[in-house]
Protein backbone atom coordinates (compact mmCIF):
# COMPACT_ATOMS: atom_id res chain seq x y z
CA UNK A 1 0.00 0.00 0.00
CA UNK A 2 1.81 3.54 -0.86
CA UNK A 3 1.82 5.60 1.95
CA UNK A 4 0.19 8.85 2.08
CA UNK A 5 2.24 12.36 1.78
CA UNK A 6 3.19 13.82 4.87
CA UNK A 7 1.25 17.17 5.77
CA UNK A 8 4.42 19.15 5.84
CA UNK A 9 2.45 21.73 8.58
CA UNK A 10 3.19 18.72 10.97
CA UNK A 11 7.06 18.82 11.04
CA UNK A 12 8.80 20.22 13.51
CA UNK A 13 10.91 23.29 12.21
CA UNK A 14 14.15 21.17 12.84
CA UNK A 15 12.84 18.50 10.10
CA UNK A 16 11.79 20.96 7.53
CA UNK A 17 15.66 22.36 7.87
CA UNK A 18 16.72 18.94 7.08
CA UNK A 19 14.16 18.26 4.16
CA UNK A 20 15.09 21.48 2.57
CA UNK A 21 18.71 20.78 2.37
CA UNK A 22 17.79 17.34 0.91
CA UNK A 23 15.87 19.03 -1.75
CA UNK A 24 18.88 21.85 -2.44
CA UNK A 25 22.02 19.72 -1.37
CA UNK A 26 24.76 22.03 -0.43
CA UNK A 27 23.23 25.60 1.45
CA UNK A 28 25.10 28.39 3.65
CA UNK A 29 23.54 29.47 7.15
CA UNK A 30 21.71 32.17 6.01
CA UNK A 31 20.11 30.99 2.67
CA UNK A 32 18.82 28.30 4.18
CA UNK A 33 17.39 29.94 7.33
CA UNK A 34 15.77 32.33 5.10
CA UNK A 35 13.85 29.52 2.68
CA UNK A 36 12.93 27.57 6.47
CA UNK A 37 10.87 31.26 7.18
CA UNK A 38 9.46 31.21 4.20
CA UNK A 39 8.60 27.27 4.21
CA UNK A 40 7.32 27.73 7.29
CA UNK A 41 5.55 31.21 6.92
CA UNK A 42 7.60 32.71 10.16
CA UNK A 43 8.50 36.06 10.86
CA UNK A 44 12.25 36.23 10.63
CA UNK A 45 12.69 37.04 14.22
CA UNK A 46 16.53 37.37 15.80
CA UNK A 47 15.54 34.72 17.99
CA UNK A 48 14.65 32.25 15.79
CA UNK A 49 17.33 32.68 13.35
CA UNK A 50 20.09 31.72 15.63
CA UNK A 51 17.78 28.82 16.96
CA UNK A 52 18.09 27.30 13.06
CA UNK A 53 21.64 28.36 13.25
CA UNK A 54 22.06 26.04 16.25
CA UNK A 55 19.96 23.29 14.58
CA UNK A 56 23.11 23.14 11.64
CA UNK A 57 25.47 23.28 14.09
CA UNK A 58 23.90 20.30 16.05
CA UNK A 59 23.05 18.71 13.07
CA UNK A 60 26.75 18.99 11.63
CA UNK A 61 27.86 17.13 15.24
CA UNK A 62 25.50 14.43 14.76
CA UNK A 63 26.84 13.50 11.23
CA UNK A 64 23.24 14.56 9.37
CA UNK A 65 25.47 17.43 7.36
CA UNK A 66 29.00 18.19 7.23
CA UNK A 67 30.68 21.35 6.90
CA UNK A 68 32.03 22.71 3.64
CA UNK A 69 33.36 26.19 4.30
CA UNK A 70 32.33 29.26 6.05
CA UNK A 71 31.09 33.01 5.46
CA UNK A 72 30.56 36.44 7.02
CA UNK A 73 26.97 37.09 7.76
CA UNK A 74 25.46 40.07 6.55
CA UNK A 75 26.32 42.57 9.36
CA UNK A 76 22.12 43.44 9.83
CA UNK A 77 21.69 39.75 9.95
CA UNK A 78 21.86 38.70 13.45
CA UNK A 79 21.99 41.92 14.95
CA UNK A 80 26.17 42.57 15.31
CA UNK A 81 28.88 42.52 13.07
CA UNK A 82 31.70 39.47 11.85
CA UNK A 83 29.49 36.60 12.63
CA UNK A 84 30.95 33.42 11.25
CA UNK A 85 28.30 31.04 9.80
CA UNK A 86 28.79 27.56 8.31
CA UNK A 87 27.88 26.37 4.59
CA UNK A 88 26.86 22.97 5.13
CA UNK A 89 25.81 19.76 3.16
CA UNK A 90 23.64 16.64 3.64
CA UNK A 91 24.99 13.65 4.48
CA UNK A 92 23.77 9.82 4.10
CA UNK A 93 22.51 9.84 7.79
CA UNK A 94 21.06 13.13 7.06
CA UNK A 95 18.57 11.80 4.04
CA UNK A 96 17.97 8.72 6.25
CA UNK A 97 16.27 10.83 8.45
CA UNK A 98 14.43 13.06 6.93
CA UNK A 99 13.15 9.96 4.62
CA UNK A 100 11.99 8.49 7.99
CA UNK A 101 9.91 11.25 8.98
CA UNK A 102 8.73 12.85 5.23
CA UNK A 103 7.01 11.11 2.94
CA UNK A 104 6.50 12.80 -0.40
CA UNK B 1 33.05 26.74 17.04
CA UNK B 2 33.99 23.31 18.10
CA UNK B 3 34.97 24.61 21.66
CA UNK B 4 32.03 26.53 21.89
CA UNK B 5 29.93 23.64 21.38
CA UNK B 6 32.23 21.62 23.53
CA UNK B 7 32.12 23.73 26.08
CA UNK B 8 28.36 24.67 26.04
CA UNK B 9 27.80 21.20 26.29
CA UNK B 10 29.54 20.58 29.85
CA UNK B 11 27.88 23.82 30.62
CA UNK B 12 24.72 22.21 30.15
CA UNK B 13 25.19 19.17 31.31
CA UNK B 14 27.00 20.66 34.51
CA UNK B 15 24.14 22.32 35.20
CA UNK B 16 21.52 19.30 34.72
CA UNK B 17 23.85 17.04 37.14
CA UNK B 18 23.37 19.89 39.97
CA UNK B 19 19.91 20.34 39.44
CA UNK B 20 19.46 16.41 39.49
CA UNK B 21 21.44 15.96 42.57
CA UNK B 22 19.07 18.87 44.36
CA UNK B 23 15.70 17.02 42.98
CA UNK B 24 16.95 13.99 45.76
CA UNK B 25 15.41 16.87 48.45
CA UNK B 26 12.21 17.50 47.31
CA UNK B 27 11.99 13.43 46.21
CA UNK B 28 12.54 12.47 49.72
CA UNK B 29 10.45 14.72 51.23
CA UNK B 30 7.45 14.19 49.22
CA UNK B 31 7.04 10.75 51.27
CA UNK B 32 6.55 12.84 54.61
CA UNK B 33 3.25 14.10 52.55
CA UNK B 34 0.20 11.78 53.67
CA UNK B 35 -1.36 9.44 52.39
CA UNK B 36 2.22 8.57 51.10
CA UNK B 37 3.51 8.86 54.58
CA UNK B 38 1.88 5.94 55.72
CA UNK B 39 2.23 3.70 52.29
CA UNK B 40 6.31 4.46 52.94
CA UNK B 41 5.89 3.26 56.57
CA UNK B 42 4.12 0.33 55.97
CA UNK B 43 6.67 -1.10 53.23
CA UNK B 44 6.02 -3.99 50.64
CA UNK B 45 3.19 -4.12 48.29
CA UNK B 46 2.18 -0.62 49.63
CA UNK B 47 5.06 1.09 49.36
CA UNK B 48 5.40 -0.70 45.63
CA UNK B 49 1.87 0.28 44.66
CA UNK B 50 2.53 4.01 45.77
CA UNK B 51 5.85 4.49 43.48
CA UNK B 52 3.67 3.53 41.01
CA UNK B 53 0.98 6.26 41.51
CA UNK B 54 4.05 8.80 42.72
CA UNK B 55 6.08 7.63 39.38
CA UNK B 56 2.77 8.62 37.08
CA UNK B 57 1.82 11.59 38.80
CA UNK B 58 5.04 13.29 38.39
CA UNK B 59 5.31 12.45 35.10
CA UNK B 60 2.11 14.10 34.61
CA UNK B 61 3.44 17.40 36.68
CA UNK B 62 6.54 17.42 34.43
CA UNK B 63 4.46 17.46 31.19
CA UNK B 64 2.78 20.59 31.96
CA UNK B 65 5.39 22.14 34.14
CA UNK B 66 7.93 21.85 31.11
CA UNK B 67 5.47 22.33 28.49
CA UNK B 68 4.69 25.31 30.48
CA UNK B 69 8.18 26.58 30.96
CA UNK B 70 10.51 25.49 28.81
CA UNK B 71 8.43 24.85 25.57
CA UNK B 72 6.67 27.91 26.17
CA UNK B 73 8.73 30.30 28.08
CA UNK B 74 10.89 29.82 24.40
CA UNK B 75 8.43 30.14 22.18
CA UNK B 76 8.09 26.74 20.97
CA UNK B 77 4.15 25.63 22.10
CA UNK B 78 3.55 24.67 18.31
CA UNK B 79 7.04 22.63 17.87
CA UNK B 80 6.01 20.82 21.09
CA UNK B 81 2.73 20.29 19.89
CA UNK B 82 3.94 18.50 16.52
CA UNK B 83 6.48 16.52 17.80
CA UNK B 84 3.65 14.87 19.87
CA UNK B 85 0.98 14.68 16.83
CA UNK B 86 3.88 13.38 14.32
CA UNK B 87 4.56 10.13 14.54
CA UNK B 88 7.29 9.36 13.20
CA UNK B 89 9.13 11.72 15.40
CA UNK B 90 6.56 11.24 18.59
CA UNK B 91 7.50 6.91 18.48
CA UNK B 92 10.96 7.56 19.41
CA UNK B 93 9.87 9.41 23.28
CA UNK B 94 7.32 7.16 23.26
CA UNK B 95 10.15 4.13 23.32
CA UNK B 96 12.18 6.45 25.32
CA UNK B 97 9.29 6.83 27.81
CA UNK B 98 9.25 2.94 28.28
CA UNK B 99 12.86 2.28 28.68
CA UNK B 100 13.32 5.35 31.22
CA UNK B 101 10.03 5.71 32.73
CA UNK B 102 8.62 2.07 33.19
CA UNK B 103 11.84 -0.48 32.90
CA UNK B 104 14.66 2.19 34.70
CA UNK B 105 11.99 3.42 37.20
CA UNK B 106 10.22 0.26 38.01
CA UNK B 107 13.97 -1.53 38.07
CA UNK B 108 15.33 1.54 40.46
CA UNK B 109 12.39 0.12 42.39
CA UNK B 110 12.83 -2.94 42.97
CA UNK B 111 16.34 -2.63 43.73
CA UNK B 112 15.57 -0.36 46.27
CA UNK B 113 13.08 -1.96 47.87
CA UNK B 114 15.02 -5.66 48.18
CA UNK B 115 18.34 -4.62 48.48
CA UNK B 116 18.87 -0.89 49.36
CA UNK B 117 19.07 2.75 48.00
CA UNK B 118 22.73 2.64 48.39
CA UNK B 119 22.78 0.18 45.83
CA UNK B 120 20.27 1.20 43.62
CA UNK B 121 22.07 4.65 42.86
CA UNK B 122 25.65 2.99 42.41
CA UNK B 123 24.16 0.27 40.02
CA UNK B 124 22.74 3.29 37.72
CA UNK B 125 26.32 4.76 37.34
CA UNK B 126 26.61 1.89 35.53
CA UNK B 127 24.07 3.66 33.10
CA UNK B 128 26.59 5.40 31.82
CA UNK B 129 28.58 2.51 30.44
CA UNK B 130 25.33 1.16 28.73
CA UNK B 131 24.11 4.40 27.19
CA UNK B 132 27.63 4.80 25.92
CA UNK B 133 28.01 1.29 23.95
CA UNK B 134 24.14 1.64 23.12
CA UNK B 135 25.21 4.92 21.47
CA UNK B 136 28.28 3.34 19.69
CA UNK B 137 26.33 0.38 18.02
CA UNK B 138 22.72 2.73 17.44
CA UNK B 139 24.44 5.71 16.06
CA UNK B 140 28.46 4.76 15.42
CA UNK B 141 29.64 7.39 18.28
CA UNK B 142 33.03 7.93 18.14
CA UNK B 143 34.64 6.57 21.55
CA UNK B 144 38.10 8.23 21.51
CA UNK B 145 40.58 6.51 24.16
CA UNK B 146 40.47 9.98 26.06
CA UNK B 147 36.93 9.10 26.80
CA UNK B 148 36.91 5.54 27.40
CA UNK B 149 39.39 6.58 30.24
CA UNK B 150 37.08 9.30 31.30
CA UNK B 151 34.14 7.43 31.55
CA UNK B 152 35.83 4.65 33.59
CA UNK B 153 37.55 7.02 36.15
CA UNK B 154 33.64 9.02 36.44
CA UNK B 155 32.36 5.55 37.51
CA UNK B 156 34.92 4.49 39.81
CA UNK B 157 34.49 7.95 41.69
CA UNK B 158 30.82 7.45 41.80
CA UNK B 159 31.48 3.78 42.97
CA UNK B 160 33.88 5.62 45.43
CA UNK B 161 31.16 8.09 46.77
CA UNK B 162 28.76 5.75 47.58
CA UNK B 163 30.79 3.58 50.43
CA UNK B 164 31.68 0.60 48.81
CA UNK B 165 32.48 -1.10 51.79
CA UNK B 166 29.20 -0.26 53.61
CA UNK B 167 27.63 -1.36 50.58
CA UNK B 168 28.95 -4.90 50.56
CA UNK B 169 28.19 -4.85 54.42
CA UNK B 170 24.54 -4.28 53.61
CA UNK B 171 24.16 -6.86 50.89
CA UNK B 172 25.63 -9.83 52.72
CA UNK B 173 24.04 -9.23 55.99
CA UNK B 174 22.06 -12.29 56.77
CA UNK B 175 19.02 -10.40 58.02
CA UNK B 176 18.35 -9.90 54.19
CA UNK B 177 15.65 -9.75 52.47
CA UNK B 178 13.89 -13.12 50.72
CA UNK B 179 13.65 -13.01 46.63
CA UNK B 180 16.50 -10.27 47.22
CA UNK B 181 17.73 -11.63 43.41
CA UNK B 182 14.73 -9.35 42.17
CA UNK B 183 16.31 -6.41 43.34
CA UNK B 184 19.69 -7.34 41.82
CA UNK B 185 17.77 -8.03 38.73
CA UNK B 186 16.02 -4.53 39.14
CA UNK B 187 19.30 -2.89 39.50
CA UNK B 188 20.39 -4.17 35.97
CA UNK B 189 16.98 -3.26 34.49
CA UNK B 190 17.38 0.47 35.75
CA UNK B 191 21.19 0.62 34.48
CA UNK B 192 19.96 -0.64 30.77
CA UNK B 193 17.06 1.43 31.02
CA UNK B 194 18.38 4.50 31.48
CA UNK B 195 21.63 4.31 29.02
CA UNK B 196 18.75 3.00 26.01
CA UNK B 197 16.72 5.93 27.34
CA UNK B 198 18.92 8.68 26.49
CA UNK B 199 20.10 6.73 23.18
CA UNK B 200 16.29 6.89 21.47
CA UNK B 201 15.57 10.37 23.01
CA UNK B 202 18.63 11.74 20.85
CA UNK B 203 17.23 9.88 17.90
CA UNK B 204 14.00 11.63 18.07
CA UNK B 205 16.28 14.81 19.05
CA UNK B 206 17.87 14.55 15.28
CA UNK B 207 14.90 15.61 13.68
CA UNK B 208 12.80 17.76 16.77
CA UNK B 209 14.15 20.68 18.78
CA UNK B 210 15.53 19.75 21.97
CA UNK B 211 12.97 22.67 24.21
CA UNK B 212 10.08 20.91 22.89
CA UNK B 213 10.62 17.45 23.19
CA UNK B 214 10.74 16.76 27.26
CA UNK B 215 6.62 17.81 27.52
CA UNK B 216 6.42 14.88 24.71
CA UNK B 217 8.38 12.18 26.58
CA UNK B 218 6.81 12.55 30.09
CA UNK B 219 3.15 12.77 28.11
CA UNK B 220 3.57 9.28 26.71
CA UNK B 221 5.03 7.88 30.35
CA UNK B 222 2.12 9.17 32.06
CA UNK B 223 -0.08 7.14 29.40
CA UNK B 224 2.03 4.13 29.90
CA UNK B 225 1.62 4.31 33.52
CA UNK B 226 -2.04 4.85 33.03
CA UNK B 227 -2.99 2.41 30.02
CA UNK B 228 -0.92 -0.28 31.19
CA UNK B 229 0.88 -0.51 34.72
CA UNK B 230 -2.77 0.44 36.80
CA UNK B 231 -4.64 -1.83 35.13
CA UNK B 232 -1.79 -4.47 35.73
CA UNK B 233 -1.41 -3.63 39.03
CA UNK B 234 -5.33 -3.24 39.70
CA UNK B 235 -5.44 -6.80 38.59
CA UNK B 236 -2.73 -7.61 41.10
CA UNK B 237 -3.36 -6.19 44.07
CA UNK B 238 -7.35 -5.75 43.95
CA UNK B 239 -8.79 -2.60 41.91
CA UNK B 240 -10.53 -1.32 44.93
CA UNK B 241 -7.13 -1.07 46.68
CA UNK B 242 -5.23 0.14 44.16
CA UNK B 243 -7.92 2.98 42.96
CA UNK B 244 -8.18 3.74 46.41
CA UNK B 245 -4.73 5.21 46.96
CA UNK B 246 -4.47 6.54 43.34
CA UNK B 247 -7.86 8.86 43.92
CA UNK B 248 -6.05 9.68 47.79
CA UNK B 249 -2.59 10.58 46.16
CA UNK B 250 -4.47 12.14 43.04
CA UNK B 251 -6.74 14.76 45.05
CA UNK B 252 -3.64 15.94 47.77
CA UNK B 253 -3.18 18.81 46.52
CA UNK B 254 0.01 18.88 48.72
CA UNK B 255 1.59 16.07 47.12
CA UNK B 256 1.13 18.20 43.47
CA UNK B 257 2.55 21.07 44.90
CA UNK B 258 6.07 18.97 46.01
CA UNK B 259 6.32 17.75 42.71
CA UNK B 260 6.61 20.76 41.43
CA UNK B 261 9.54 21.56 42.95
CA UNK B 262 10.80 18.27 41.58
CA UNK B 263 9.82 19.17 38.25
CA UNK B 264 12.02 22.51 38.52
CA UNK B 265 15.01 20.29 39.36
CA UNK B 266 14.50 16.92 37.87
CA UNK B 267 12.58 17.83 34.94
CA UNK B 268 14.57 20.51 34.10
CA UNK B 269 17.70 18.88 34.97
CA UNK B 270 16.16 16.03 32.11
CA UNK B 271 15.63 19.05 29.68
CA UNK B 272 19.39 20.39 30.38
CA UNK B 273 20.43 17.15 29.53
CA UNK B 274 18.56 17.18 26.13
CA UNK B 275 20.60 20.60 25.32
CA UNK B 276 23.66 18.75 25.92
CA UNK B 277 23.42 15.21 24.54
CA UNK B 278 23.42 16.28 20.50
CA UNK B 279 26.24 18.66 21.58
CA UNK B 280 28.79 15.91 23.18
CA UNK B 281 27.02 12.71 22.69
CA UNK B 282 25.35 10.08 24.62
CA UNK B 283 28.42 8.53 26.15
CA UNK B 284 30.15 11.40 27.18
CA UNK B 285 26.85 13.02 28.22
CA UNK B 286 25.56 10.19 30.68
CA UNK B 287 29.01 9.91 32.00
CA UNK B 288 29.84 13.24 32.92
CA UNK B 289 25.98 13.40 34.73
CA UNK B 290 26.30 10.18 36.52
CA UNK B 291 29.98 11.42 37.84
CA UNK B 292 28.32 14.76 39.63
CA UNK B 293 24.89 14.11 40.73
CA UNK B 294 25.82 11.27 43.14
CA UNK B 295 28.15 13.95 45.09
CA UNK B 296 25.88 16.60 44.43
CA UNK B 297 22.99 14.60 45.37
CA UNK B 298 24.54 13.69 49.27
CA UNK B 299 25.34 17.45 49.52
CA UNK B 300 21.62 18.61 48.92
CA UNK B 301 20.20 16.23 51.39
CA UNK B 302 22.80 16.51 54.08
CA UNK B 303 22.20 20.69 53.51
CA UNK B 304 18.51 20.53 53.56
CA UNK B 305 17.36 17.47 55.24
CA UNK B 306 19.65 15.07 56.95
CA UNK B 307 22.27 15.24 59.50
CA UNK B 308 24.92 12.77 58.71
CA UNK B 309 28.70 13.88 58.21
CA UNK B 310 30.52 14.01 54.81
CA UNK B 311 32.17 10.71 54.73
CA UNK B 312 35.90 10.67 53.61
CA UNK B 313 34.27 8.27 50.88
CA UNK B 314 32.46 11.35 49.48
CA UNK B 315 35.43 13.38 49.30
CA UNK B 316 37.90 10.81 47.74
CA UNK B 317 34.97 9.76 45.47
CA UNK B 318 33.96 13.77 44.32
CA UNK B 319 37.53 14.30 43.59
CA UNK B 320 38.26 11.16 41.44
CA UNK B 321 34.96 12.05 39.45
CA UNK B 322 35.98 15.72 39.44
CA UNK B 323 39.33 14.48 37.27
CA UNK B 324 37.36 12.09 35.23
CA UNK B 325 35.54 15.47 34.05
CA UNK B 326 38.59 17.21 33.32
CA UNK B 327 39.74 13.91 31.45
CA UNK B 328 37.29 14.17 28.73
CA UNK B 329 37.15 18.32 28.50
CA UNK B 330 40.56 17.84 27.55
CA UNK B 331 40.57 15.98 24.61
CA UNK B 332 40.79 18.83 21.78
CA UNK B 333 43.48 16.62 19.87
CA UNK B 334 41.32 13.88 19.09
CA UNK B 335 37.99 16.08 19.28
CA UNK B 336 36.21 15.31 15.41
CA UNK B 337 33.21 17.69 13.64
CA UNK B 338 30.95 15.04 14.07
CA UNK B 339 29.99 13.13 17.51
CA UNK B 340 29.45 10.12 15.16
CA UNK B 341 31.04 8.34 12.40
CA UNK B 342 29.88 9.75 9.55
CA UNK B 343 29.31 8.73 5.76
CA UNK B 344 29.06 11.74 3.14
Amino acid sequence: MEKKPTNLKLIPTKSMLLLLFKKNGEMGTIEATDKVFEAEGMKPTLRWKWVIRFYMMEMEINGMLVNVGYDIAPADYYGQENVVVGRYKITKLGIERIDAVVTE
Amino acid sequence: MKSNRVKWGFIWIILASLLWGFSYVPQEAIWSIEPLGTLWYNGGADLLEATIVLASMQSLMFTIVLFLLWSCVNNKPREAFRNLVHWPISKWFLVSAFFGGLMAMFGSTLATAFVGADFAAAIALLSSVFGAIYARVLFKEILTKKMILGIIVLVVGGILVLDPQAMVNNIMSPEGKDGVWLGYVGGILSAIGWGIESCYNVRGLDVADTEATTPVRYFWEFILWMVIIFPITGAIVGFDTFYGIVIDCFTTPEIFGMLVFTALSLGVADSLLHKGYPLMGVGRGLAINSGIYVPASLVALWVFLKDYSISLWLLVGTVVAIIGVFIMYWETDEEQDSVREIEA
